[in-house]
């Protein structure tokens, strides 16, 4: 299945239920992309810098970044990501439970498309998907 | 001194060895008229017992006798008897010897071949130890009145004296007493001091636990939530009735908990955050708040009526949360007939402001009036009305907060007023507020 065409999204949040709740979200909402998942910064990192120079794999079309992450945090690689020629191009929306101001201005500057705090019901996963999935992935499909 | 006096009273002692020149002497006197008593004595020894048994008046005394001399009964008189007058009548003497008897202490000399003039020294002699005694006794008074009066002023002194180390004393015992109260306030003033820090600290510990906790339940709780919602979409086939049933209500029990830790969450928030004061325009406030309220103020054919309303330092978020609670507050327990809330402020005059926020809701007794500031606590269970009981708790930590007060008046079914009274000014009631660290918002 994995061609050409074939979008993918990249979810970094250490929280797996987040993660399976996110995914199951993105299918419900009609989602085609192929959604992967990493626990935190280092993580994601090595996952973009591995797929920068491969010919195989791609990079994501859409990366949903959680800002509180053990290790290396989203704001931290939210900055090293926008600072390598690379991967700035690649979207980020920030999926956090954080609905502080300052939080939001910080990551806005630093170059994230979207502020998204973290839902408490199904349904309100599902839209979020749906919008996100309208917004990144189908576009540049056509 | 009249002559009377001497009269009958007068003894004479006359030493004289020669009897007829003692008898010359007596009829001298007697003829100069003074009546006397006479005794004559020729001896030492006669001369010494005169003054026991015969007590004289006046001594005539002869210079020379055969076994004894003047100038040696002199000598005795002025030791026995000093008043008594001592007058020599003799034969011829030196002026010399006559100079020196005088010196001695002799009143006067008579020759005997002179008598005439023995009368007028007798007199003289009597008169002068009159007004000599007289003077004595004066003096002697006076001593006595001095000597008394010497004695009352020793007295006194000790008196005083006593009184004033009395006074010394209570006066070190009050030190003493004052001392040791003092030391006492000092040992409990350090004590309460060291009490109130630790309660600030206990305080500050409870407030960051509140926050930590109600900030951290709420990853869990939104889990709960959201996979309660997920079987609810998806795997309700799979129960029947009565399991849905037993979703519906860990969903509904999971959302309680969501205002509740969102309420929590606030509250603590109230409490931890630093003063950001300005003045704050409370009438724009109130709009603010009930704009917050609109569609359900207009469905439910709300009044708000707002008085005078002054501009008081104050955070102006908190004021609005305030205002908004209060009306929702009221909105919630309004009663059948429409809601009618009215606020209106005053000022003391010592730089506070009270506002008053009337409703026309169902009310309460009067003595739950404390009770509704506390955190969790209701007085209609959450069937009859929801909410978790954090509203008026938030309110009031507003209003100490900013060094001020609320407080609410009440009678079921009459409707409710609640009084917040708050300064004008912040820089007067700041100082006497610890300022808090600020809440790590995580």
């Amino acid at each position: 299945m994995a061609g050409e065409d074939q979008k993918a999204v990249l979810m970094a949040d250490d929280d797996s239920d987040d993660c399976m709740l996110a995914a199951e979200a993105f299918v419900v909402s009609g989602g085609k992309a192929v959604f992967d998942c990493v626990a935190d910064g280092n993580e994601l990192m090595l996952y973009l810098l591995e797929r920068t120079n491969s010919d195989s794999k791609g990079l994501p079309d859409l990366i949903l970044l959680d800002l509180n992450m053990p290790r290396k945090d989203g704001r931290e690689v939210l900055l090293e990501i926008k600072s390598l020629p690379a991967l700035r191009h690649i979207p980020i929306v920030i999926l956090s439970t954080s609905k502080e101001k300052a939080d939001i201005d910080l990551t806005a500057e630093a170059g994230a498309k979207s502020f998204i705090t973290k839902p408490s019901s199904f349904g309100e996963w599902v839209e979020i998907m749906r919008v996100l999935g309208k917004e990144w992935l189908t576009k540049r499909a056509e | 001194m009249p002559d009377d006096q001497l009269n009958g009273r007068l003894k004479v002692l006359i030493l004289e060895d020669i009897s007829t020149d003692a008898e010359l002497v007596e009829n001298e006197l007697r003829s100069a008229g003074i009546e006397f008593e006479a005794r004559r004595v020729d001896s030492e020894e006669s001369f010494l017992k005169a003054f026991e048994d015969f007590s004289p008046g006046i001594i005539l005394s002869d210079y020379s006798l055969p076994s004894f001399d003047g100038e040696s009964a002199l000598m005795l008189a002025a030791g026995i008897a000093p008043n008594v007058p001592f007058i020599f009548v003799t034969g011829a003497l030196g002026e010399d010897r006559a100079v020196d008897l005088l010196k001695s202490g002799a009143t006067d000399l008579v020759l005997k071949d002179r008598l005439s003039r023995l009368a007028l020294c007798v007199r003289r002699a009597l008169k002068e130890a009159e007004e000599k005694k007289l003077r004595q006794r004066a003096e002697d008074e006076l001593l006595r009145a001095h000597a008394g009066l010497e004695r009352k002023v020793e007295e006194r002194t000790k008196d005083l004296r006593l009184t004033m180390q009395a006074l010394r004393l209570s006066e070190e015992e009050l030190r003493k007493s004052h001392d040791e109260l003092e030391l006492r306030v000092q040992e409990r003033t350090a004590e309460l001091s060291a009490s109130i820090a630790r309660l600030e600290i206990l305080n500050q510990e409870l407030q960051e636990f509140a926050f930590v906790a109600s900030h951290d339940l709420q990853e869990p709780l939104r889990k709960i939530q959201t996979f309660c919602d997920l079987a609810q979409m998806r795997c309700s086939s799979a129960l029947d009735s009565v399991g849905r049933g037993y979703l519906d209500r860990v969903i509904d029990a999971a959302s309680r908990m969501r205002h509740l830790l969102d309420d929590l969450l606030q509250f603590s928030r109230v409490a931890g955050r630093l003063e950001r004061f300005k003045t704050v325009d409370l009438g724009k406030i109130i709009g603010e708040a009930a704009d917050i309220f609109e569609e359900k103020i207009k469905e439910a054919g709300v009044s708000i009526e707002t008085g005078d309303l002054p501009g008081i330092e104050a955070d102006e978020s908190q004021m609005l949360q305030l205002f908004q609670n209060l009306i929702g507050n009221a909105l919630k327990y309004r009663s059948s007939q429409s809601l009618r809330i009215r606020i209106s402020a005053k000022q003391d005059g010592r730089g506070y402001c009270e506002i008053f926020f009337e409703d026309n809701g169902i009310g309460f007794e009067q003595q739950y009036a404390e009770r509704i500031f506390k955190p969790f606590q209701r007085l209609h269970s959450h069937t009859e009305y929801e909410g978790v009981g954090m509203g008026l708790a938030i309110c009031r930590k507003i209003a100490e907060r900013h060094g001020g007060i609320i407080r609410a008046e009440s009678e079921p079914g009459k409707g409710s007023v609640f009084i917040i009274r708050l300064p004008v000014m912040q820089n007067k009631v700041k100082a006497a507020r610890n300022s808090p660290p600020e809440m790590l918002e995580r």
